[in-house]
């Protein structure tokens, strides 16, 4: 399980994103925008990273088979561009067009002392000298590494593959950057712009790993160094980044229809499937396994941070949240003997009970699945603090549309759902569409007490992004916090929030005009008479 | 407590304006349990003829007081009965000056007039909400370093047939109905209900307009209390003063306190700068004449 954080993704040439654009992500963000924006492409960025990741051949570089899918490489690039012609003089090489750039930035925690162990009597100060990286010379037991990685990718004679990448660690001022150039499936190494001849390098997919042959070089060598100070700074936040990716879940905004007779799997699965498919398959395994979640937040006079960590089997806490959503129909694992068995609510099954039970319960299950000691944990309740002192480690989440096909109420609901997921070790991505769920939110943070624990967590840990594209099918994102008052503290995202309320008042207005003109003036006696002059002054106060 | 919406709060402004304008009005009918009724006389009209083409022009979030505000008003159960003929008399010249044309592009006296009585005759108290304009309900002045708004308008008279003369508080703020005095008086002047040891003591018959409000005091214009002390607003930008300058003009009471002037916190000051009526910050020179007695209302 991966201590590391996904902090921002960028992307250029992508999709809808023709100029390089970077979002931040917080624990809990939230992406909004029109149909056809561009929402999904930011998701996509980091999906198109694990499918790769999940090919079972460690050549392919960017795989476009899967659940981002495209004919090649050129699809996925700003405005779809023709192969590119050949520069004069390079027509025998394969014809080559730029493709995307994606950015990832993230953070981890790495042993350094015991990375430090493995150089096998490394000199420090000379792995600092030449590698520009000062800390190593007296190096800490642990330290919080913020990594980022740039995949230049191309399109080479019809095969997706990489240009180049770059990796860079450290603050502005003391940045340590290495570019790997790609040339057909291998590539040669720039420590800090300087040429590392002797330094091999292999591609795992995109996660570039290197070599070198110690006996060429002498003990003191800069390369040796930067190779040593690549095993310490750059092959530990690289293996994070591959468990992040790889254990990343994705739910998409579809559902398959379920049977009404389910086989048992064999194994446990070890996801809810895109499309939710292995849900009924996990929950059946994994009834009786413990899970950890924290309560949601409830809105009952003074709004207090969850802290309760229920420990509950798999089947019991998916009752528990279906409730907390205001879900009535309690979830149970019915065996057919020697056939498979049912999911029934109350007393109908999945097949039978409304479809936007079948939407969540797969998202509820992600949820829970999503918790870093689950199956292995406490099996006792437990203080958030605690859970997160145990934990130490986070599982990212990919949703899209979580709200389709739910009633107002459990949509709005569910972001008290995503926020305990959120302060629980879970970093979720969310795609909506749902005012409900945003209002919800904004809902939470106003009610908040001012300057309370709960308050200061929502704007802190909650981000919105708003994307945006203009008339020439460029994507643009604006990133927005919430305020204390409920607000959104730099854009309303477009046409997005006020559409119910705005349909209220259209009706409301429409309902005056349409009512009965008041009764044609008919000569009477006014009701009332006005009277000019001084207005009298009373003696008692008003 | 039945409330009837000023138009004014619905003509063009800008979107930060009408929003601050509109949430003072959904707070005060919060914490006061105000009911806005849609009387007939009034409501549809002003919906139609001033809040639509308002919030056709509003951004999102100063069209969501707007919503808000309508919202409180669907919640209102309150059956008051229509007005017969003759129901009652209302003068002329307050709602001449809040209602007329003059103040709202179009005849709206004897609508409001109307609305206003026929809300007195459902027998609950009725307060005006209103939006303080320049020239037509508040008069600035601005002397020395000073500002005082005035508000020209704060009481509308009607008289309901078998009822009698009442009073109609016109209101531009929550506090209004706190310390009612503030409808005439600047409501961030410091009262005895916040605990103020240099508490504002409104005159003993305030609301009445021949009862002297401000004058000019050390070139000032300054709000009078009962004791005839001058409060003046230093024209500190963004209100960021916190205070008003009080000028002790009773011989007894500057021995009492000790100094001749004296800083004191103004209501609605962060807490930071200090309790409403106590005092502000004293110069270090005056520091040693001050004695800390305040004053009572």
């Amino acid at each position: 399980m991966s201590n590391a954080k996904l902090l921002a993704v960028s992307v250029e040439r992508f999709k809808s994103f023709e100029h390089n654009t970077r979002v931040e992500f917080a624990p809990l963000t939230i992406i909004l925008g029109r149909n056809n924006s561009g929402k999904s492409t930011l998701i996509q960025s980091l999906l198109l990273l694990k499918q790769t990741l999940r090919d079972v051949n460690p050549g392919v570089m960017l795989r476009l088979d899967g659940t981002v899918d495209a004919f090649n490489l050129r699809e996925l690039t700003f405005g779809w561009p023709p192969t590119d012609a050949p520069r004069p003089g390079f027509e025998d090489y394969p014809p080559r067009t730029r493709g995307p750039t994606i950015t990832v930035e993230w953070e981890c925690e790495v042993d350094v002392k015991s990375a430090i162990g493995q150089l096998r009597g490394a000199d420090l100060d000379n792995l600092a000298r030449y590698s520009g990286i000062t800390w190593l010379a007296s190096p800490p037991g642990h330290n919080v590494l913020r990594t980022a990685m740039t995949i230049k990718t191309a399109d080479i004679a019809g095969t997706a593959s990489i240009a180049s990448i770059t990796l860079t660690t450290g603050e502005r001022e003391r940045r340590t950057t290495i570019e790997i150039v790609v040339d057909d499936g291998s590539g040669s190494l720039l420590w800090n712009d300087e040429y590392a001849g002797d330094i091999d390098v292999e591609f795992d997919h995109f996660i570039p790993r290197l070599h070198i042959d110690r006996s060429k070089l002498g003990k003191r060598d800069r390369q040796r160094a930067w190779y040593n100070a690549y095993l310490v700074v750059f092959a530990p936040p690289l293996q994070s980044l591959k468990e992040l990716l790889t254990e990343m879940h994705y739910l998409g905004s579809t559902r398959q229809p379920p049977p009404s007779l389910f086989k048992a799997a064999t194994t446990a699965p070890n996801e809810v499937g895109v499309s939710g498919e292995l849900a009924a398959q996990l929950l059946h395994r994994r009834q009786r396994d413990v899970v950890h979640f924290l309560q949601p937040p409830i809105i009952s006079g003074q709004l207090d941070p969850p802290d309760r960590v229920f420990a509950r089997p798999f089947v019991q806490a998916v009752n528990m949240v279906m409730e907390s959503l205001s879900v009535q129909a309690p979830v149970r694992v019915e065996d057919v003997q020697e056939v498979g068995f049912r999911l029934m609510f109350g007393n109908a099954s999945l097949t039978h009970v409304g479809r936007g039970l079948g939407y969540l319960l797969p998202l509820i299950e992600l949820g829970l699945f999503a918790d870093p000691q689950k199956f292995t944990g406490p099996a006792q309740d437990t203080s958030l603090a605690e859970y997160q002192k145990a934990c130490r480690s986070f599982t990212h989440i990919a949703l899209e549309e979580p709200e389709a096909h739910l009633h107002p109420k459990v949509a709005s609901r569910l972001a008290h759902w995503l926020v305990s997921l959120a302060m629980s070790n879970r970093r979720l991505l969310v795609e909506t569409h749902s005012d409900h769920l945003v209002r919800r939110l904004r809902g939470l943070v106003a009610r908040a007490g001012r300057g309370s624990e709960l308050e200061a967590w929502l704007l802190t840990n909650v981000v919105v992004l708003s994307v945006e594209q203009d008339e020439a099918g460029r994507s643009t994102v604006t990133t927005s916090r919430l305020t204390a008052e409920g607000g959104f503290g730099e854009v309303w995202p477009a046409d997005f929030m006020d559409e119910a309320t705005d349909e209220e008042s259209a009706i409301y207005y429409a309902k005056l005009d349409k009512a009965e003109s008041p009764e044609p003036p008919v000569r009477r006696v006014d009701p009332i008479e006005m009277i000019g002059g001084e207005e009298p002054e009373s003696e008692e106060a008003p | 407590m039945i409330g009837l919406l000023d138009p004014a709060l619905f003509l063009p402004r800008s979107d930060p304006e009408v929003e601050r304008d509109l949430d003072l009005v959904i707070r005060a009918c919060r914490e006061h349990a105000i009911q806005l009724v849609p009387l007939d006389e009034y409501w549809r009209d002003l919906w139609t003829d001033f809040a639509q083409p308002l919030e056709r022009q509003l951004g999102p979030s100063a069209r969501r007081a707007v919503q808000q505000l309508r919202k409180l008003a669907e919640a209102s159960t309150l059956y008051a009965p229509a007005l017969s003929s003759g129901a009652g008399k209302a003068w002329w010249a307050g709602f001449s000056q809040l209602f007329g044309p003059q103040a709202l592009g179009a005849p709206w006296e004897e609508k409001m007039a109307c609305a206003t009585l026929r809300a007195v005759i459902a027998d609950r108290e009725v307060v005006m909400l209103t939006r303080r304009v320049p020239g037509r309900n508040l008069a600035a002045h601005a002397a020395s370093g000073s500002t005082l708004d005035e508000t020209t308008r704060w009481i509308l008279h009607v008289q309901p047939k078998g009822i009698g003369h009442r009073q109609i508080l016109c209101i531009h703020h929550p506090r209004n109905l706190r310390e009612r005095w503030t409808a005439r008086f600047d409501w961030r002047l410091p009262s005895s209900s916040d605990g103020a040891r240099y508490p504002f003591c409104p005159p003993a018959c305030w609301w009445k307009g021949a009862t002297p409000a401000h004058r000019t005091i050390e070139s000032k214009p300054a709000w009078l209390d009962t004791h005839g002390n001058g409060w003046a607003r230093p024209n500190i930008a963004q209100g960021a003063g916190y205070h008003w300058d009080v000028f002790i003009q009773s011989p007894a009471l500057r021995q009492a306190v000790g100094l001749q002037q004296i800083n004191v916190v103004e209501f609605g000051a962060p807490r930071s700068e200090g309790k409403p009526g106590q005092l502000h910050h004293v110069p270090d020179a005056k520091l040693g004449k001050l004695t800390g007695t305040g004053w009572r209302c």
